[in-house]
């Protein structure tokens, strides 16, 4: 059983609501800015997909964000007390709200070095993955389906995946899926050290002189339910699959085959054959082995001829445990304008042998793929269905 | 579901315990050589899942089901005394250990499956979340076997840790992993089964469920209040909660459920699992499974 998305919204780098996300993903807004820091014994600069707001605002924004989010979509839905008691809520993150315990910990060692504060400063004083998303399911009275993911990059995709799942079991009526990433050192300064980060700045998936990512922070609420007929456009998620790569803890097989099998997984899973798939959401990284290795998988999928493949995170930045809902959220913003997104000024790489859509055109009804790819091996592919209303009446 | 191997690690410490139990030995004899660059909270995890898989070839599309409350403590604890008290970055797989997903990256290389592996959380019900995504995918065909395991460390120093999890003064501090390997394969042997765990929001929900069981005992893998001692005593008649110290500080309540699990196969009687997620002043959430031997 399919679920149809009923409500979207996206804040990141390229804005606070899904309209202007989708706006300046159209209008090809790369927004990262530099982040110092200063502290540390070699004092970095790095680049950051910040949000619009602040980037040293107050680390506990994350929780009023998820909780305006959260309100929102459930306002917007109309949902009563009853429907709000049969909707799940999925969340995920890879590193949920460890940048409020940086901040609480920051604070209690200045305090410490000036006598005024705490004599013991704690370092990752908040713990629990499910703390964030039991605090909203208490407050908007939630189905006690209400559950937390860490699989890194894949974190949300993998939310979204099993919201569809219970939603087809009967479980649960309605789903709320949420992916939140936002700025913590910890996160940053790893990336940094995996030497992951793009010297250039570029973040240019699928180049031959592509040379790493640049990080960005987000949060996005997909929700799942029962199709609604009168929309113009119908977006449904099809279903999809995880397998596991335990190759590398760092990169999938290069040669391809372990995400060819994800992908593989996810069209049987769904019932779909390759050649039906009208576009390709690639999880694109612009790090030289995802790239490499997602390339090989593509074209091992789709052996005759590639249908359209984007990448979205030369917009956005990466946002590792929030991409899978953020990505999903932005292309579904997309398709619901009837827009096919694009990476204008792509370098065509000949070794990896993948181009990507560089024309912003229409959007065809018929199935996307979305593939997203985590650390640890943990992959996971979805399908979406789109269906315009003319076409459905047919 | 049908259970085919279970396995339970469980260590209570005063806070003033310097140092933890080693794990390796619980390690060795499945994997001989020394595994390098993992923490405690990934040796918990592969400790609890090969004692559990007990050197069995499982298919390789095994489901591989990582329930934690916490995730890694100890290892994200010292990256950032590493950036803020020290200034200095993190060295690369010291952060690649702080991720959710590192210690199922170990355990299944070591198990050789390439399924589904997911790591959810729940607060209290973190076991319980894991169970159902097993028992979903099991139940819809996607797979034939699932390994389902709970696990979360003590980090050192014991007395911090005691002030992250916010427990009271005098209580032991826990760690523990706690595991089910789970097939929907039939055989002709008697075995343990597992149903589908059920959600409930509130007390009463669970006792209109619990009428329909038919079960006379129950084990809670909570301390009950009183007062819910008292309404399910007053359904199922005998209801037992769980020995182990420290079930609500992790994802642990599977202990209690193969505590049950023991139970059931040693006097043949069905039973009823029972979790709660619980935190002051509000009346909490359950997860109910019932356990049979099945001839």
């Amino acid at each position: 059983m399919t679920a149809s998305i009923r409500y979207l919204d996206a804040r990141s780098a390229l804005g606070l609501s899904l309209d202007e996300c989708v706006d300046n993903l159209l209008g090809g807004h790369k927004p990262w800015r530099w982040l110092d820091f200063p502290n540390l014994q070699e004092p970095l600069q790095l680049p950051y997909f910040a949000l619009p707001e602040s980037a040293d605002a107050d680390a506990t924004r994350i929780y009023s964000h998820l909780q305006d989010m959260t309100g929102k979509a459930i306002a917007a839905q109309d949902l009563d007390s009853a429907q709000r008691a049969r909707t799940g809520l999925f969340i995920g993150s890879s590193s949920y709200d460890v940048g409020v315990s940086e901040a609480n910990y920051f604070l209690a060692l200045e305090q410490q070095a000036q006598e005024t504060g705490a004599a013991d400063p704690l370092p990752m004083g908040i713990v629990g993955y499910g703390k964030m998303a039991e605090r909203l399911r208490r407050e908007f009275q939630l189905s006690p389906h209400c559950y937390s993911y860490s699989t890194a990059c894949t974190s949300s995709a993998n939310a979204l995946l099993y919201a569809q799942r219970l939603l087809a079991a009967g479980l649960i009526d309605n789903a709320l899926v949420i992916g939140v990433e936002f700025f913590n050192q910890t996160t940053l300064l790893g990336f940094h050290s995996l030497g992951l980060i793009s010297p250039s700045q570029r973040l240019a998936p699928f180049a031959a002189d592509r040379d790493g990512l640049v990080l960005g922070e987000a949060c996005a609420l997909v929700m799942l339910g029962r199709a609604d007929e009168s929309a113009p456009v119908q977006l449904e998620l099809c279903g999809g699959a995880i397998a596991t790569d335990n190759h590398s803890l760092t990169a999938a097989i290069a040669d391809g085959s372990s995400l060819a099998t994800v992908i593989a997984a996810a069209l049987a899973e769904t019932g779909v054959t390759a050649s039906a798939i009208k576009g390709v959401k690639a999880h694109g990284t612009a790090s030289l082995m995802n790239d490499e290795a997602e390339a090989a998988a593509i074209k091992h999928v789709f052996p005759e001829s590639l249908p359209a493949v984007f990448a979205l995170k030369q917009f956005c930045g990466h946002t590792l445990g929030a991409s899978g809902a953020l990505e999903l959220a932005l292309a579904a913003g997309c398709l619901l304008r009837n827009r096919l997104p694009s990476n204008p000024g792509h370098q065509f790489d000949p070794a990896l042998g993948v181009a990507l859509n560089i024309q912003a055109g229409a959007a065809p009804d018929g199935h996307y793929l979305f593939n997203c790819f985590a650390f640890g091996g943990n992959n996971n592919a979805l399908v979406l269905r789109k269906t315009s209303r003319t076409e459905a009446l047919q | 579901m049908k259970l085919i191997s279970h396995y339970s690690l469980h260590h209570s410490f005063a806070r003033d315990q310097a140092e933890l139990p080693d794990l390796r030995a619980l390690i060795a004899p499945w994997v001989p050589q020394r595994i390098r660059r993992i923490d405690r909270y990934i040796e918990l995890c592969v400790a609890g899942g090969l004692n559990c898989v007990a050197g069995r070839q499982l298919p390789e599309n095994t489901g591989v089901y990582l329930a934690t409350r916490a995730g890694a403590v100890s290892t994200p604890a010292e990256v950032m005394e590493g950036i803020f008290a020290q200034q200095d970055t993190p060295m690369p797989l010291h952060f690649v250990n702080t991720l959710g997903n590192t210690a199922g990256f170990y355990l299944t290389q070591l198990l050789h499956t390439k399924g589904n592996t997911v790591v959810v959380a729940q607060e209290q019900l973190s076991f319980e979340a894991a169970l159902l995504h097993a028992w979903l995918d099991l139940q819809q065909g996607r797979i034939h076997t699932a390994l389902v395991g709970g696990f979360d460390e003590a980090a050192l120093p014991l007395a911090q840790h005691a002030r992250r999890l916010g427990v009271d003064a005098q209580d032991e501090i826990a760690e523990g992993s706690h595991w089910l390997l789970l097939s929907t394969e039939t055989t002709n042997t008697a075995a343990i089964t597992l149903g589908n765990p059920v959600y409930f929001a509130d007390v009463e929900e669970v006792l209109e469920w619990l009428r329909e069981q038919d079960v006379q005992h129950l084990q809670c893998a909570f301390n009950p209040t009183a007062e819910e001692q008292a309404q399910l005593t007053n359904v199922v008649g005998e209801v037992q909660v769980c020995t182990q110290t420290g079930i609500s500080q992790g994802a642990f309540s599977g202990g209690s459920l193969i505590e049950l699990c023991a139970r059931v196969e040693q006097f043949g009687k069905s039973g009823i699992h029972l979790a709660r997620n619980f935190s002051h002043g509000d009346a909490g959430s359950y997860c109910a499974l019932r356990v049979d031997l099945s001839q």
